[in-house]
């Protein structure tokens, strides 16, 4: 999980620069590009303080990534393959069998009767 | 399971659904009643990754059925009491559950485990390794199953989801989802 916050783009959707806010507020507009990048942490009251000069709620001016970065496999071409898979099923696909080999395996692996 | 069951005998609740089947699905008349309860549930671990096999060959050995349910009060209890009607147990890790503790185990996100007489596992999962609920039924895949449809979270999330969990079990699996990528 990766947290960043988006004050640069916030800001420039309000028709403002970084640097405007930045100097309303007394930081380096370094610091922005920081935070947005998720190499810096920020505290609450500093994103109360700036979402107070852009209008908005903090809660806005912050993004949540769950996908971790990088691939699941180090090999480019079994990632490529893993992602097809995913990707290539259509939805509504009928898979009635799979739950035939579920039940299949449970007989055969521990069920207990 | 096998065959259906001898005459004189009472059927377990799932039989007159799937009767004349080879095998009988009480996993699909579990998805069947949470969709009509509407209970938001994705499947997740290996039952989840299984619906991404090619052909019964892909699949990987599993004894239980993971279902990850939308962790709410609401939710847990339209499942929970789903899951009661059809005949199914219902317990945690700390014994048999009981009404009492559905805020509790809503809260520390327990599993439950539903089972019924005859051996069959659901598992009623609050919380996995990486993602939230929201984030997982999201992009969810729909698949059906005879007419029943399927909501199974994406393969990459299972697979990166098994990768943080990072228990020896875990790791051996990836290394063999690679083995099967390999012979794709």
């Amino acid at each position: 999980m990766v947290i960043r916050t988006r004050i640069v783009s916030a800001a420039r959707e309000r028709g403002m620069t970084a640097a405007e806010v930045a100097r309303q507020l007394g930081f380096y507009r370094s610091n922005f590009s920081a935070m947005d990048a998720g190499s810096r942490s920020v505290s609450v009251k500093t994103l109360a303080r700036v979402s107070k000069v852009l209008g908005c709620s903090p809660g806005d001016l912050i993004e949540v990534h769950w996908e971790p970065e990088g691939p699941i496999f180090r090999n480019r071409l079994l990632q490529q393959r893993m992602e097809k898979r995913d990707y290539s099923t259509p939805d509504g696909l009928e898979r009635g069998w799979v739950h035939a080999v579920l039940l299949a395996w449970q007989r055969h692996g521990g069920f207990r009767r | 399971m096998g065959p259906c069951c001898s005459a004189g005998v009472a059927a377990p609740w799932w039989v007159s659904q799937v009767k004349g089947r080879l095998f009988k699905d009480p996993y699909r008349a579990v998805i069947q009643r949470f969709n009509r309860t509407g209970v938001r549930c994705v499947v997740v671990g290996m039952s989840g990754i299984n619906y991404y096999a090619r052909n019964p060959a892909e699949t990987f050995a599993t004894l239980d059925y993971d279902i990850f349910l939308e962790p709410t009060q609401s939710n847990v209890k339209k499942a929970v009491e789903g899951l009661q009607k059809m005949g199914f147990q219902l317990g945690t890790s700390a014994g048999t559950f009981k009404p009492g503790e559905l805020k509790q185990l809503v809260r520390y996100r327990k599993t439950l485990v539903a089972t019924t007489p005859e051996g069959l596992m659901v598992e009623l999962i609050l919380e996995v390794s990486g993602y939230p609920f929201s984030e997982m039924i999201k992009d969810s895949a729909t698949f059906t199953v005879r007419g029943v449809p399927v909501r199974v979270a994406r393969l990459n999330k299972l697979l990166r989801s098994k990768k943080m969990a990072g228990r020896p079990k875990d790791r051996r699996f990836l290394q063999r989802y690679e083995d099967l990528l390999r012979e794709d």
